[in-house]
């Protein structure tokens, strides 16, 4: 693959591009779908390919093959060279990107087991015992679970014209399961999503009747629960939602290709938008998250993004090309889903940093609030507005939890919000997800259990 | 590699399957090559282009089904065992009655030119230099974003019961979008686009009709809250039939019991002056082609006879379950990627038309809608919508004046018994051809 990929990038030096870059992928993957103990879908993938990325005079070129031929690829320079070559003309503001120091590396993944080695018949035993066990713990109220689970291992190799050459492994198991619950005329919905990027471990990392106790858990406290007042709390948020709204509401605003077309916080970066308690990074580090990798998809090693410090706004995540433009430290953010496509900038473990409180000293004092513990969807938009649905809440009455709370949501301001964060706790907890931006990416977000003086809670009938 | 042996790869893995030790055998094999300009606030930001080989092969074991894919087209042996192991780790599928077996393919036209097939990503870039030129006439447009596309595929599938065929298709789509900006106000975003097989699309019409459109969205008016009669665009139309009624047609759906129209054959569900038909096999369609994604061949499909609903659309597998032949409509929409779903190809909508100016002109106090938003928040089995639509503009006495954005709500099922009028001059926006629909009556929030 190393030789293809360097026939390609010479090439397009010969022809005469500033800069080339030429990725490869060699990945499997394994796909399942269970409903209700019934295997639905099975299917398993092989994809190989290779890109090539050529600037030229400003402008970019791009294509892809999956015929590993030199012919082929030769092709494929020539045309991403040629279209960079017509763009060029009439380019309002040239391209430019931060070029680095030649590197050579290889770096294998820390996978235990490799799922590519799991017989899917043991993949299928394992989520049907998932089933089963819920089932069973919960046959007053359970009507229907769906699991989806997914691997894949992949290796990724880059080449560049700065002589760079990266051999990358990755290794992704995830699985997501819905659950809806009826009791009379109530309905609930319970979902949860996990992962690991240490290969086929998912149900040692989670048993079976973890994830299963989890769900039910979630489905009675709605059963039982009340509809929640309308109108401005204060209110507890668990690692889960603070993590979501750190990536839903905050995150996006912050990658730098948003925020430089006009996102809420364009004009803000060294200005305090947060509370003091406020500290928000982007960490390609954290052991164990989806965004943990040494190299992003433009070959550039990956740095924490920190992004608020302390309440001030500090910095965006960047590709090359942000960062040249407005004379950033590339943060290693671009990632794309497949060799076929061109890589765009994405979060990877976005997280709120741990603060000094105890989890039950942010609850001391509350009146009357919510704690949010686990959101369901949410959405924000550029103008820096959110709107959070959570499936897991409850009453916070004189400092204590008190009965559980449904069909809630929280919306409003994302940086009124974060200036509202009055305690942070030292807890911890990473999720796992995926993140779609045209393309899709396995993210992390996490972070400790937060308080915020007034959130405004809607209810959703 | 060659038409030909796309055929013979298909040929020889449905053998091969068959030796490993599956009982039925499906080959999906396919060539792709994809070229694509990005346009975004006014300048190129990406060209791009794919070429890839690709096969999916459907391996059946008693009623047990497995599926795999790859990019490559060497090392089958490997692919083809994990094939005939996942057909055999899958659930026992008692509702599982076969492959489609061959039957007479149609002739169509205007599927293929080799001219788009050979397409370079420069002459795409002159072709949205062209639309950018128009743009910059117009003095309150700001270009926000678009793309031009151009699609060769050739496709092969063969199965065990002995389908064997192949086709070479070509498709071409672009979209511009903008923005116009006067005195500190900005209108919503104005979208138009065009599908085309034959040819690239006109790059200069697509930017005059959108920057037309949104040029007129400047000063609004507010709008009046009540019931009124509603002219949507056949954009605005497609994407609201997009998540009821193409859900509510769709034979799985149906048998599941999720769709609308279950058990409503031969009952009224539209006004009487309304006809639908699913029609694969018409030319210049952009859905057009002579066979489905599972070899079934295209055909034309009368759903909605002046009122009576008279069929859904479906695969083999749905067909069978409902008792009806399979209509033809069988779609990867993963490509090579990804299992035949049921989805619609070309859906002409026919009813008494008028010329638009002269539909608008008859509408003293009502709405014409161009674009809604969230249309996929609908609910697809009781047919319920609540959408914001924008742009937009108030018909008053005749005449246009535009507004802000307002939110349009309903029932779709409900609504389809108020079609009461299109537009003479019908186009193809998505699996839709139509031209504006005027609805006598459907509730406005302003």
């Amino acid at each position: 693959m190393i030789d293809l990929l360097e026939y390609a990038v010479n090439i397009a030096r010969e022809l005469g591009a500033s800069f080339a870059e030429a990725r490869g992928e060699d990945s499997e993957s394994t796909r399942i779908e269970v409903r209700d103990r019934v295997t639905k879908a099975i299917s398993y993938g092989r994809i190989k390919g290779i890109s090539v990325r050529v600037l030229y005079n400003g402008a970019w070129g791009f294509s892809a093959t999956s015929i590993l031929s030199k012919d082929s690829i030769k092709k494929a320079v020539i045309e991403a060279y040629k279209v960079a070559k017509k763009a060029s003309e009439k380019v309002r503001e040239p391209v430019r990107i931060i070029e680095l120091p030649s590197v050579k590396d290889e770096v294998h993944s820390d996978v235990l087991v490799n799922p590519a080695d799991v017989d899917p018949s043991e993949k299928v035993k394992d989520i049907l015992e998932l089933h089963n066990i819920a089932f069973s713990l919960g046959k007053e109220v359970l009507k229907t679970i769906r699991t989806d689970y997914m691997d894949m291992m992949v290796i990724d190799y880059y080449v560049s014209s700065e002589d760079r050459c990266i051999v990358q492994e990755r290794c992704i198991t995830w699985i997501r399961s819905w659950a809806t619950g009826k009791l009379g005329a109530i309905m609930a919905v319970a979902r949860e999503e996990l992962g690991s990027t240490k290969g086929y471990v998912i149900f040692k990392k989670w048993s079976q009747e973890r994830i299963a106790k989890r769900l039910l858990d979630i489905i009675k406290g709605q059963l039982e629960a009340t509809t929640p007042k309308g109108g401005s709390f204060p209110a507890v948020l668990g690692p889960n939602v603070v993590g979501t709204f750190v990536h839903e509401a905050f995150g996006h605003l912050a990658e730098a290709d948003l925020a430089l077309s006009g996102s809420a916080i364009v004009d803000k970066i060294g200005k305090k938008i947060a509370s003091d308690y406020v500290t928000i990074v982007d960490d390609p580090t954290i052991p164990d998250g989806f965004g943990t990798f040494k190299y992003d998809h433009e070959g550039v090693e990956t740095r924490v993004a920190v992004l608020i410090e302390k309440g001030v706004v500090k910095g965006l995540m960047h590709n090359r090309e942000t960062a040249a433009r407005i004379n950033a430290t590339p943060t290693g953010n671009a990632r794309a889903e497949s060799y076929d496509v061109m890589p765009l900038i994405r979060m990877r473990n976005t997280i709120m940093e741990k603060g000094d409180y105890t989890v039950d000293e942010l609850f001391e004092g509350i009146k009357f609030g919510y704690y949010l513990k686990s959101f369901r969807g949410g959405q924000a938009n550029l103008d820096g507005t959110f709107q959070v649905g959570i499936q897991e809440a409850y009453e916070i009455v004189n400092g204590e939890v008190g009965r559980p709370v449904r069909n809630m949501s929280i919306s409003g301001n994302t940086l009124e919000t974060l200036m509202k964060v009055d305690a942070v706790a030292k807890d911890f907890e990473l999720d796992y997800g995926r993140c779609g931006k045209g393309q899709m990416a396995f993210v992390s977000s996490g972070g400790p259990h937060v308080r915020v003086k007034s959130i405004l809670v809607g209810g959703r009938s | 590699m060659n038409e030909v042996e796309i055929l013979d790869v298909g040929k020889r893995v449905v053998d091969m399957s068959l030796k490993e030790g599956a009982s039925e055998a499906e080959v999906y094999v396919c060539k792709v090559s994809r070229k694509s300009i990005v346009m975004y606030m006014g300048s190129i930001k990406m060209s791009q282009s794919v070429s890839e080989n690709g096969i999916g092969i459907r391996a059946i074991v008693g009623r047990r089904v497995g599926f795999v894919y790859a990019n490559q087209l060497n090392d089958l042996d490997r692919l083809i065992s994990k094939a005939v192991a996942v057909a055999r780790t899958s659930r026992e599928d008692e509702n599982w009655k076969g492959l489609p077996e061959p039957s007479e393919i149609p002739h169509v036209n205007g599927i293929y030119v080799k001219r788009l097939e050979e397409v370079t990503l420069e002459e795409l870039v002159l072709k949205m230099y062209e639309g950018m030129r128009i743009m910059g006439e117009y003095k309150e447009i700001v270009p926000v974003a678009g793309e031009i596309r151009v699609d060769c595929l050739e496709r092969a599938i063969v199965n065990s019961n002995g389908i064997e065929l192949r086709s070479k298709e070509t498709y071409s789509v672009a979209y511009l979008e903008v923005v116009a900006r006067s005195k500190g106000y900005t209108t919503p975003v104005c979208l138009d686009m065009a599908f085309e097989r034959t040819s690239i699309p006109n790059m200069e019409h697509i930017a005059r009709s959108v920057c037309k459109k949104a040029v007129s969205c400047l000063k609004p008016e507010r709008a009046i809250s009540g019931k009124m009669p509603v002219i949507l665009s056949p954009i605005a139309l497609d994407e609201l039939m997009e998540y009821t009624l193409c859900e509510a047609i769709n034979a799985e759906n149906v048998y599941h019991g999720r769709s609308y129209y279950v058990g409503k054959i031969g009952e009224n569900v539209a006004n009487e002056n309304l006809t639908l038909e699913d029609n694969g096999i018409l030319e210049g369609g952009f859905f057009t082609n002579k066979f489905d994604d599972e070899g079934v061949p295209h055909s034309k499909t009368l759903i909605i006879d002046r009122g009576i609903l008279r069929s859904y659309i479906a695969d083999t597998y749905y067909g069978r379950l409902l008792g009806m032949r399979s209509t033809g409509n069988a779609t990867r929409i993963g490509g090579y990627k990804s299992l035949p779903k049921i989805s619609p190809t070309n859906l002409v909508l026919r009813m008494p038309t008028e010329e638009l100016d002269e539909i608008i002109h008859d509408v003293r106090e009502g709405l014409l809608v161009e674009h809604v938003e969230g249309a996929h928040s609908s609910n697809p089995e009781s047919g319920e919508f609540s959408v914001v639509a924008a742009p937009a503009w108030i018909v008053r006495n005749g005449e246009l004046v535009a507004t802000k954005r307002v939110m349009l709500s309903g029932n779709f099922y409900d609504i389809l018994n108020r079609f009461e009028l299109m537009s003479k001059e019908v186009r193809q926006v998505g699996h839709l051809i139509a031209g504006y629909v005027k609805i006598s009556e459907v509730n406005v929030v302003a």
